[in-house]
């Protein structure tokens, strides 16, 4: 980036002071906007170092601030950190307030050095860094204040907390922390934190795909921290335990919102509503509450009870659910307003079966269904009857929750047909590996093209052979098919898991809402917002088929500015979309100091044995043992990072 | 069998011998510690035993105490950068905890002879020793050790006791290297007294032996082993003095 007065970030120093700005050195490691809507920013600093845009900063009270914010997660686990950020902090407050003598800043330096060096984790260790930095590069402005007996002007900054795993994931759970509250059994007060971002610690312990593993530190060194397993722990000590948690402390706000759709992202924005006292009444057209974890997921994954508790908890702040309910039905979006809701929260979800251009349009056969449909009949419908042979075509996780359904339910061969190869399925690695020491087969680089029957009735599928070209804009390489290598699979029943859409019909009326081309909700990712002013969408009706937690986080986020919105009637969310920017073109797990950490295996919890698990649903993974779960703990280098930014408005303040 | 340098002395330790800490005892070179215990799962808190380790031509400074050793580990005690890093971690400690003798005694034997930063008097360094002996061997798990958590507001780090959970065995006051906990027994009481981060008594009845009339054990404590071992009651009628 261009205009930067000085850098230090990751060691690389690029110092424009003094020069004419034409002549300035290029910063090619970081990227931070100079301007962002009405924010101009002046500075950055955090873990790596920091970047100076313009001199307006003191950076010596920016160093300040930061060890400040940095003093907010110092644990307290080990002395160096605890107690030597602290002092570093406290000795830069007494510089900038002009007592300071030239032995603090012997003495500082010291501190930064020994805490760099010895403190516990890996965030203890890097805090020092651009306080080190300031005091190499900027030592006139500490000799100037060492000099002065006038307290320095003091500034507010933009701050986040953050952590590579906690950026990952899409609600930005307080990961380091609620292990480390494990690990010093502080099992409550753990889920408590989780409950915080996510209100299904069961259902996500047990189903999430934890963007967060994928992200962690640990998996350059040896392998990630099994975050999703170890969440499930409290979870379930809490449920094995019969203890109810207390519900939290409501606050004061009166208003009726109404949310459309009892999965993930409903079931979020609605406890985060009820928590601000908001009168919430979440509508859906099933009999009982889950979405499409409960639809969707199957019970061998996700047992029923999981899901059940975990909505008696957002029942129990108060949270009303009419069931059997569909909008657009008997009560349309129009009516919910005439009802007295100021606000609607809609989370449909992506419950649709994409149609395979295999038969006829519009023609029914016999034993032709779509993996949805499939699974909703399975898991809160009518059940299916088993035959002998069953295809499952696709090769994402609804076609993986078939194939396993499909043997439990006592198919005698199960064989899914993935147009790619192995590398390139969207489903969980894991899951792909279970299903087939379950005994499903896989055929890659085939499709189907054509549906045999007779009678109406599924016989089997004319298939053909598929080969890997070019990478498509997804970055998957796009299979082609192979003229001529057409051949006959017979089957009893063909189950389509080729995609999933949202179901939009019930958007009519004077209060619709815009939609895209990909038939999804148009809203704003960050905030839900519609078209309309009073509507908010989220999860998959947003998204088109996506993940749990993403759903949480949307239920979150929208639950946040609907509030903003009833409280104040706008949405400035200005310096966190800001600092959002900044992150996400930051990698956390980087940093100038190699790490030096000894190899510690990844605990994982026991399964059930597969040749015995395919005879019932019964739950396949068992909870982490208390023992496995604290040396799993054990494991986490508590990588948080904070990120400090100057900024000012453009009008002035 | 691992092989490994320490301090240029090459060292050949069995599979039983773990960490840095139990190889260096092997070969008699002394690493000072203060939070470790041998009984109890190193916790690596104070920071003094640090030393320096270069392994797969990478090196970095580790606590002793808690690192595993690994084939070809070459691993210093004692150079100037692990010396001066000792001096910083036990100037830290000094600033929590300037009256302890054990703190003053390492202090001494690194040289420091004060610290140079703000003191703030407290018993507690929090090593957590009481808390890893409280659940590790007594299994009470009374003592809970409470780390700072911003997003739930916990503003410091803290040792407390759970006085319902408490057994009144004394093990913390045993492991505790500053006196933060204490005991003392008056009559047929005993008191448990933990002075910080947050003060706190707790007060036990004590057990009067049938025969000679001492009082020698916290009633609490003995109904926690008849529970946890399944022993009827009256074999502590007595005191071990009187039963054989």
């Amino acid at each position: 980036m261009d205009k930067v007065i000085f850098s230090s970030w990751q060691g690389n120093i690029v110092d424009n002071r003094g020069l004419a700005p034409g002549k300035y050195a290029p910063v090619n490691n970081i990227e931070l906007p100079h301007e962002y809507d009405s924010c101009q920013t002046h500075a950055f600093m955090s873990w790596d170092g920091f970047v100076v845009l313009d001199d307006t900063v003191n950076i010596i009270d920016m160093a300040q601030a930061y060890l400040n914010e940095a003093q907010k997660i110092c644990c307290g686990e080990c002395s160096a950190g605890y107690v030597g950020i602290r002092l570093m902090a406290e000795t830069l407050d007494k510089i900038l307030d002009g007592k300071g003598k030239q032995e603090d800043i012997d003495l500082l330096r010291c501190l930064g050095d020994g805490i760099r060096e010895n403190a516990k984790c890996v965030f203890g260790r890097a805090v020092p860094i651009p306080v080190l930095d300031t005091m190499k590069y900027f030592q006139d402005d500490y000799l100037r204040l060492i000099k002065q007996t006038e307290k320095a002007v003091r500034t507010n900054y933009i701050s986040r907390i953050t952590a590579p795993c906690m950026e990952a994931c899409p609600a930005h759970q307080d990961v380091p922390d609620y292990i480390e509250l494990i690990k010093n059994y502080h099992n409550t007060d753990s889920l408590a934190l989780i409950r915080k971002t996510n209100v299904l610690p069961g259902i996500c312990g047990r189903t999430c795909v934890a963007f967060c593993e994928s992200k962690c530190t640990r998996a350059n060194l040896d392998a990630p921290l099994s975050i999703r397993a170890l969440k499930r722990f409290p979870a379930d000590i809490e449920a094995t335990s019969g203890n109810i948690p207390a519900p939290a402390k409501i606050k004061k706000a009166k208003q009726k919102v109404a949310v459309i759709g009892a999965g993930p992202a409903g079931l979020a924005a609605g406890y985060n509503l009820a928590l601000i006292g908001y009168k919430v009444t979440i509508y859906d057209e099933l009999p009982a509450a889950g979405g499409t974890a409960l639809s969707g997921i199957p019970s061998y994954r996700l047992p029923r009870e999981v899901i059940e508790r975990e909505v008696e908890l957002v029942q129990g702040m108060g949270v009303k659910f009419e069931f059997n309910t569909k909008i657009g039905k008997n009560l349309t979006l129009d009516k919910l307003f005439s009802k007295g809701f100021e606000v609607v929260f809609i989370a449909t979800g992506a419950n649709k079966g994409t149609e395979m251009n295999i038969v006829a349009k519009g023609s029914r056969y016999d034993g032709l269904v779509d993996g949805i449909s499939f699974l909703y009949d399975v898991n809160v419908g009518k059940g299916v009857v088993a035959r002998d042979k069953v295809m499952v075509v696709g090769g994402g996780n609804v076609a993986i929750d078939c194939a396993r359904t499909c043997i439990r339910t006592g198919f005698k061969d199960v064989t899914i047909i993935y147009r790619r190869s192995r590398a390139e399925m969207p489903a969980r690695k894991e899951e792909v590996e279970d299903a087939e020491k379950e005994g499903v087969k896989i055929n890659f680089l085939a499709n189907p093209v054509k549906v045999l029957a007779e009678n109406g009735k599924v016989t089997g599928a004319q298939c053909i052979r598929m080969e890997l070209g070019e990478p498509d804009a997804g970055g998957r390489r796009r299979p082609i098919p192979l003229t001529g290598s057409e051949f006959i699979i017979k089957a009893d029943m063909l189950i389509t898991a080729t995609g999933e859409k949202p179901d939009l019909s019930f958007i009519t009326g004077e209060k619709s809402v815009r939609v895209t081309e990909q038939g999804t909700i148009e809203a704003d990712l960050y905030n839900g917002r519609t078209s309309q002013t009073a509507i908010f969408a989220g999860g998959d009706c947003v998204t088109g088929p996506a993940t749990i937690i993403e759903a949480i986080a949307a239920g979150n986020k929208a639950a946040k500015s609907i509030d903003q919105y009833l409280q104040t009637r706008t949405f400035d969310q200005t310096g966190d979309r800001l600092m959002s920017q900044i992150v996400e073109k930051l990698n956390l797990t980087q940093q100038r100091d190699e790490l030096f950490v000894a190899q510690n295996q990844r605990h994982i919890p026991e399964q059930i044995p597969a040749p015995g698990r395919t005879q019932s649903f019964a739950e396949v993974e068992k909870v982490f043992t208390a023992e496995s779960a604290i040396s799993e703990t054990m494991r986490c280098l508590r990588c948080y990072r904070v990120l400090l930014l100057a900024t000012s408005n453009k009008n002035g303040h | 069998m691992v092989r490994l340098t320490i301090d240029n002395k090459a060292i050949e330790v069995t599979d039983g011998v773990t960490t840095i800490l139990k190889a260096a005892e092997k070969a008699h070179i002394s690493i000072p510690t203060l939070c470790y215990h041998e009984k109890l799962t190193p916790i690596g808190s104070c920071r003094l035993c640090l030393v320096e380790v270069n392994q797969n031509s990478k090196s970095g400074i580790v606590t002793a105490c808690n690192y595993p050793v690994a084939d070809g580990m070459v691993i210093t005690t004692n150079s100037e950068k692990v010396i001066n890093l000792r001096k910083m971690a036990v100037e830290l400690l000094l600033a929590q905890c300037p009256q302890s003798e054990i703190i003053q005694q390492l202090a001494r034997q690194l040289g420091v002879k004060h610290t140079r930063f703000a003191v703030k008097t407290q018993d507690c360094i929090l090593c957590q020793r009481c808390f890893k002996a409280c659940h590790e061997i007594v299994g009470a798990n009374a003592i809970e050790f409470t780390t700072k958590c911003l997003n739930l507001g916990t503003d410091e780090a803290s040792i407390g006791i759970d006085a319902e959970k408490c057994i009144g065995c004394g093990s913390c006051t045993y492991v505790c290297p500053t006196a933060a906990i204490t005991l003392s027994d008056v009559g047929d009481k005993r008191f448990l007294t933990l002075t910080s981060p947050k003060a706190q008594r707790i007060e036990f009845t004590l057990k009067q032996c049938k025969k000679c009339g001492f009082y020698w054990a916290p009633e609490k404590q003995l109904a926690f082993i008849c529970e946890t071992t399944g022993q009827p009651a009256e074999i502590f009628d007595l005191c071990p003095d009187c039963r054989d």
